[in-house]
């Protein structure tokens, strides 16, 4: 049985297990949750519908309220006639209401009217990234069912989910050792039913998701070369993703400030380097005269949040310390629950019982951070860790920084007058670096010669999770 | 604390985790086996039945259930692997300190 256990213990194999298990994952979660029941999916969609059937981006004509709505009464046809008919709570339970829809969607489908839309929904407001990536998938399927199309439009959506567990996989092997852990690290991002949930909906989450990931994957290769100087790739990596992010959602934005922290690091480092000094010099120019002529053709996101902001202490606080110190346990279990397991419109939700379950995770993983911190100021002998220490911490500081900005975003909110904007599922972006810096907490917790079993209970928990959460939406839908 | 005492109390500390994680499999198990099987698969039939009009391409029926099965097969899979080969490395490390 050796060579078996060659196998299984090589990386490549690691590799191919994450992805089919995330191929097969995937594709039952794009058929558990049904077209439209997931929140916000019936406005990205018209947004994909509209660039797909005008070939330009939708613009705020007036001629509809899109803030007020899920989907405006000007949206197409055949779009319409799905939302409305399969909004009834026991539509998927019952046969007799669904017999004549799908012949009248494939009807729909075949005239210019019947998908036609003006795109008046709230999404037009989000950069065009993935909506232009979408309509690849949607153009391919032009004629059938709009329920072919928003399927093919998902399996988009499902691409975004496996590139952010590859690069999970990849940056974990640079910060651990291990490569048990490495594997439960990328197979968290794999399994975590919010994100298993996002990436199989028409939503532009799953690619901050996704590029997100791949973007801290360059980050990381970048912070474990410091301080010699980072490969090139990593560099042009790490440009090219921010630049996709940037037009893809703002509330991925909060993984940025990393790539400025590093770029800054290298600059300082290798200030005397001649190529450092053209590059940076022609980088900053570049973003000068990229940023003003973007910003003088108004094609530069520059709120992140619309409205009025000049409204502040309507809610009891006007700064953000004041904001944070407002938060109460209520909000706290609202992110947290949104975080791992509201799904559908937020109408239902995994069991109570993983609330205490989930909170004394994160307890542990604050020990076994101190822990694996004390581990390190010890022990000299190097060999003997199996993590590097900068970039984890690089991964915790990731991790506080993007949290942090997602709960100024929702102060932003509030002054606006909206409470409850942000949902949990918005920390998404940054769990890959959350899953790194869990597994290493955990791992300092259990003694060498068991760690690979840590590895295991990690990997038991989040597939024990996610099979909760698929029961919840087959429940919530299908059974009687 | 002698060596040989300080070796017997470690092993006595995996074995004790290695029960516990054990638990954990087998509640696992139970809990997989009695939710699973008995809500998901005898409803399957139903579901494919009555939302095979909206199942476009892929999802176009057997299709969900080849997918379901398959990726139970292999989650599950994985996870048993993933501990058969963490007690082979525990007893493999186990035996090694004993020897050194």
């Amino acid at each position: 049985m050796h060579w078996l256990r060659t196998v299984v213990t090589r990386p490549s194999t690691h590799l191919v297990a994450l992805i089919v298990l995330t191929l097969l994952k995937s594709a039952v979660w794009i058929a558990m949750l049904p077209p439209f029941l997931v929140a916000d999916e019936p406005s990205h969609f018209d947004n994909v519908q509209y660039r797909a059937e005008h070939h330009r981006a939708p613009q705020l004509d007036g001629s509809a309220r899109p803030m007020s709505k899920t989907l405006s009464d000007t949206a197409s046809p055949e779009a319409r006639k799905l939302w409305v008919s399969t909004l009834p709570k026991d539509f998927y339970r019952r046969l007799d209401m669904a017999d004549s829809l799908d012949e009248r969607l494939v009807a729909l489908a075949q005239t210019d009217q019947g998908r036609d839309t003006n795109g008046q929904t709230t999404s037009m407001g989000y950069p065009g990234a993935y909506y232009r990536l979408s309509v690849v998938f949607y153009d391919a399927f032009r004629k059938r069912s709009v329920v072919t199309r928003i399927m093919a439009v998902r399996c988009l959506s499902l691409l975004f989910g496996l590139c952010a567990v590859i690069a999970t996989y990849l940056a974990a092997r640079m910060v651990v050792d291990d490569l048990s852990l490495a594997f439960v690290a990328a197979a968290l991002v794999a399994l975590q039913p919010m994100e298993s949930q996002m990436c199989s909906a028409v939503n532009n989450d799953a690619g901050v998701i996704g590029i997100s990931a791949l973007l801290y994957l360059f980050q990381v290769r970048a912070a474990v070369a410091l301080p010699a100087m980072p490969p090139l790739w990593s560099l042009v990596g790490m440009a090219l993703t921010s630049i996709l992010l940037v037009y893809t959602k703002p509330t991925g934005y909060g993984i940025l400030p990393g790539v400025a922290f590093l770029a800054i690091a290298i600059i300082v480092i290798h200030r005397r380097d001649r190529r450092v000094q053209l590059v940076a010099g022609a980088g900053l120019l570049l973003a000068a005269v990229l940023g003003g002529y973007l910003s003088y053709k108004g094609l530069l996101p520059t709120s992140l949040v619309p409205g009025d902001t000049d409204n502040p202490g309507q809610h009891g606080f006007s700064t953000f310390p004041e904001f944070l110190r407002s938060l109460d346990t209520t909000y706290r279990d609202y992110l947290l629950r949104s975080a791992w397991g509201q799904f559908g419109w937020l109408d239902y939700s995994l069991d109570s019982q993983w609330l205490p379950a989930l909170r004394s995770a994160y307890t542990v993983i604050e020990i076994g951070t101190v822990v694996a911190l004390v581990i390190h100021a010890t022990r000299r002998d190097d060999e003997r860790l199996w993590f590097r220490a900068f970039p984890w911490a690089f991964g915790i500081a990731t991790t506080f920084v993007g949290v942090t900005f997602i709960l100024y975003a929702e102060h932003r909110f509030r002054l606006t007058g909206l409470i409850g904007v942000i949902q949990g599922r918005n920390f998404l972006f940054v769990l890959p670096a959350f899953a790194i810096w869990a597994v290493v907490a955990i791992g300092a917790l259990i003694p060498a010669r068991l760690r690979g079993m840590s590895a295991a209970m990690i990997f038991t928990g989040a597939l024990w999770l996610n099979y909760s959460g698929l029961l919840t939406i087959f429940r919530q839908h299908y059974v009687r | 604390m002698s060596a040989d005492r300080r070796q017997k109390l470690g092993r006595l500390w995996g074995g004790i985790i290695l029960l516990v994680q054990l638990r954990v499999l087998y509640v696992f198990w139970l809990r997989f086996y009695s939710e699973v099987s008995a809500t998901a698969f005898p409803d399957l039939e139903q579901v494919r039945t009555r939302v095979s009009h909206l199942r476009p391409i892929l999802l176009r029926s057997p299709a969900i259930d080849v997918f379901l099965v398959s990726f139970l097969v292999v989650s599950t899979g994985i996870a048993v692997t993933l501990w058969v080969l963490a007690a082979r490395r525990w007893w493999r490390d186990s035996a090694r300190a004993e020897v050194t």
